[in-house]
């Protein structure tokens, strides 16, 4: 009947060879590690991110320092982005917007995660009226036209630092949500979340514990991609002139400064058009790259 | 609804006789799902997937419970641990060292607590296990909730179960996705043993197997019912695995339990014509033997609008033969036919002749 022989020798055996113990993080990662593009885009962003935290340290001019005896220089060796119309070095002003422009896009990427993910998961673990209530709010919210609401809102609250991330972050959190909702809807089906009710885990246990780790992948990709995508309403925004208020710099308002001048200077709306144009596509590529590698297919 | 005679039904099931002391009783457990149409979702209609069943388990024994994919098989053993929530009316009764305690009155603070006594083991040895945790978290984490055991503590008690499974200890760092479906099994067993349960349901646990390993699991399964006194309803659908580690057989049929009896009297001695159709689809590892099948017509009815009376009536060959009335406008109730404890929902339990398994192949044997 019972062959216990088969049972005590089969660890046993299998134990002699001990593979290094890999989760499921480290094989993504690996996966990661072998997605050209997305590598590419990461070392970009990392030395876009350096630059712009070792600012200070490393741009020749002062930002804010106008010299009008330089103004519309052309790129040169002392110049090497030329100047703008109040004779600022351009080099040492996109350095110092990359700082606004990164941070305001890092964290209104968070925050819209952070709030899309935390109505999303309500919606999709509770289900009927929580759900009813939260989804209606967020469809109501998708069907404002995001510039309208972009620009109602930044004027109502003002163009700080803060107010513009939370602006941002208002009308971004919504796809979130929805893809939250949806992860949690299936995954709240799985067998090991019964189990884990079977052992008497909490709802706040099963959604922190069981659900969310597995939830993870689209939430990183989209916090990703929502970076990119928040950075270029920040430019948006400045171009409009409800964002970053000069003489602060960000990439937006350099833009929005430049564009009276685009025949006569095309430098000064070349370099700030082109660091955004290269950061959102480095995000983009990381943003992919993520996608790949956390696919749920690839995992076994 | 005929709730007169389903509490009937619930008196005859619970009228027992001696033989051990009684762990868990069913009685009339119910459970609907809506069926919702439209725009307004309006409920059009309801799915009976368990329709008054009640049956009992003693203490340390087996319980198999067969039938169809979709009988209810599953909903039962859910609504039992209340994972799935039983429709009002139904009662599961468990006594806990001679306290009757009734798992459907609970609330959550104090079926929590019952966690600790009923645990369950999965199909699905994938689905089972959060990918994102290592094996001595999964295991470890019952102990965490009822606030067992802690720190090093809990670390040794991890390692104890998983010896107790057959896995080596040092797996306890490992993730879910290097194991083998049997493995995997093996890990779910030893989650539901953290807590030292009485009784385990086990849902289909062999069922995504391969053969080789099913015998394995069962085999442990029987060890580990020996070691730790557990009394088990086992759900499948493989009537080999069931005859083999059962010592009672309950046969669902469209939510409701058609026959229950002692393991060997229902597979010699059914009467029920659905047990013994199922019965003559077991296959016999011997070439030389032909049986004859009962090949059951059509399909197994919708349980939104399962047929009057008898819920079989539609597919019973003895039915389509003879033309009873009574099995169209009355619905049978379980009643203990022998006398000997063999429960059977046939208005002709007692005067059909049916056919067990080794009646079937001695007759085609006979006939050659």
């Amino acid at each position: 009947m019972a062959e216990p022989s088969v049972i005590e020798t089969l660890p046993a055996r299998m134990h002699r060879e001990e593979p290094p113990v890999e989760s499921l993080w480290r094989l993504t990662w690996r996966r990661f590690l072998r997605h050209r593009v997305a590598l590419v885009g990461l070392a970009v962003l990392l030395v876009l991110l350096v630059g712009s935290l070792l600012a200070p340290w490393i741009v020749p001019y002062d930002p804010n320092a106008i010299d009008l005896r330089a103004r519309y220089q052309p790129p040169s060796w002392s110049h090497p982005m030329g100047t703008d119309d109040l004779g600022r070095d351009m080099l040492s002003r996109v350095l110092y917007g990359g700082r606004i422009s990164l941070s305001i896009g890092v964290l209104s990427a968070l925050v819209s995660v952070l709030v899309g993910t935390l109505l999303g998961a309500l919606a999709g673990f509770f289900g009927r009226v929580v759900d009813g209530v939260i989804m209606r709010f967020t469809d109501l919210m998708l069907t404002f036209p995001p510039l309208l609401l972009l620009i109602l809102l930044a004027s109502l609250f003002g163009t700080s630092f803060l107010t513009i991330v939370l602006v941002i972050s208002a009308v971004s959190w919504m796809n979130v949500a929805r893809l939250v909702r949806a992860s949690f809807l299936s995954l709240k089906e799985q067998d090991f979340v019964e189990a884990a009710r079977a052992l008497g885990a909490g709802p706040l246990r099963v959604m922190v514990r069981h659900i969310l780790p597995n939830a993870l992948s689209p939430i990183i990709v989209a916090a990703t991609l929502g970076a990119a995508a928040a950075i270029l309403t920040e430019s948006t925004l400045s171009y409009l002139g409800l964002g970053i208020q000069p003489p602060t710099s960000s990439w937006g308002t350099m833009l929005q400064t430049a564009q009276s001048q685009i025949s006569t200077a095309p430098w000064m709306s070349l370099f700030p058009g082109l660091m955004i144009f290269i950061t959102v596509l480095s995000i983009n590529f990381v943003g992919d790259g993520l996608r790949d590698a956390l696919d749920p297919r690839k995992i076994v | 609804m005929a709730t007169q005679t389903q509490l009937q039904q619930t008196d005859d099931v619970t009228a027992y006789r001696g033989g051990g002391e009684l762990l868990l009783e069913v009685k009339n457990l119910k459970k609907y799902f809506p069926v919702k149409r439209g725009i307004l979702r309006r409920t059009v209609g309801w799915v009976k997937a368990v329709d008054g069943v009640s049956f009992f388990i003693r203490r340390g024994e087996t319980l198999g419970l067969v039938g169809e994919s979709g009988c209810g098989k599953t909903t039962t053993g859910r609504a039992i641990l209340r994972l799935i929530e039983p429709d009002p009316g139904s009662q599961v009764v468990f006594y806990d060292n001679g306290r009757a305690v009734h798992i459907t009155r609970l609330r959550s603070r104090e079926l929590k607590a019952m966690r600790r006594k009923m645990q369950i083991i999965f199909q699905d040895p994938y689905s089972s296990l959060n990918p994102r945790m290592t094996i001595g978290d999964i295991i470890g984490e019952p102990l965490i909730i009822h606030g067992v055991a802690r720190g090093k503590e809990r670390e040794a008690r991890v390692r104890e179960l998983l010896e107790a499974v057959g896995l080596n200890p040092a797996y306890m760092k490992r993730y879910p996705h290097e194991f083998s479906g049997g493995q995997r099994q093996r890990i779910g067993i030893a989650r539901a043993l953290a807590l030292d349960p009485q009784l385990i349901v086990c849902d289909e646990p062999v069922s995504a197997l391969d053969v080789s390993i099913q015998a394995q699991v069962i085999n442990l399964l029987e060890d580990l019912q020996k070691e730790f006194e557990l009394t088990y309803l086992f759900i499948a659908h493989d009537l080999s695995v069931v005859r083999h580690i059962s010592d009672r057989v309950a046969v669902m049929y469209l939510g409701k339990i058609v026959e229950m009896a002692e393991t060997e009297e229902l597979f010699q001695n059914p009467k029920h014509p659905y047990t013994e159709a199922l019965l003559s689809a077991v296959p016999v590892p011997d070439p030389d033997v032909k049986k004859e099948r009962i090949i059951l017509e059509g399909d197994v009815p919708s349980p939104v609008n399962p047929p009057s009376g008898c819920v079989f009536h539609p597919r019973c060959p003895y039915y389509n033969k003879n033309g009873w009335e009574v099995c169209r406008t009355e619905v049978p109730q379980l009643e203990d036919i022998t006398g000997n404890e063999h429960f059977a929902a046939c208005h002709f339990a007692r005067e059909l002749k049916l056919q067990g398994v080794t009646a079937m192949i001695e007759r085609r044997e006979a006939s050659k």
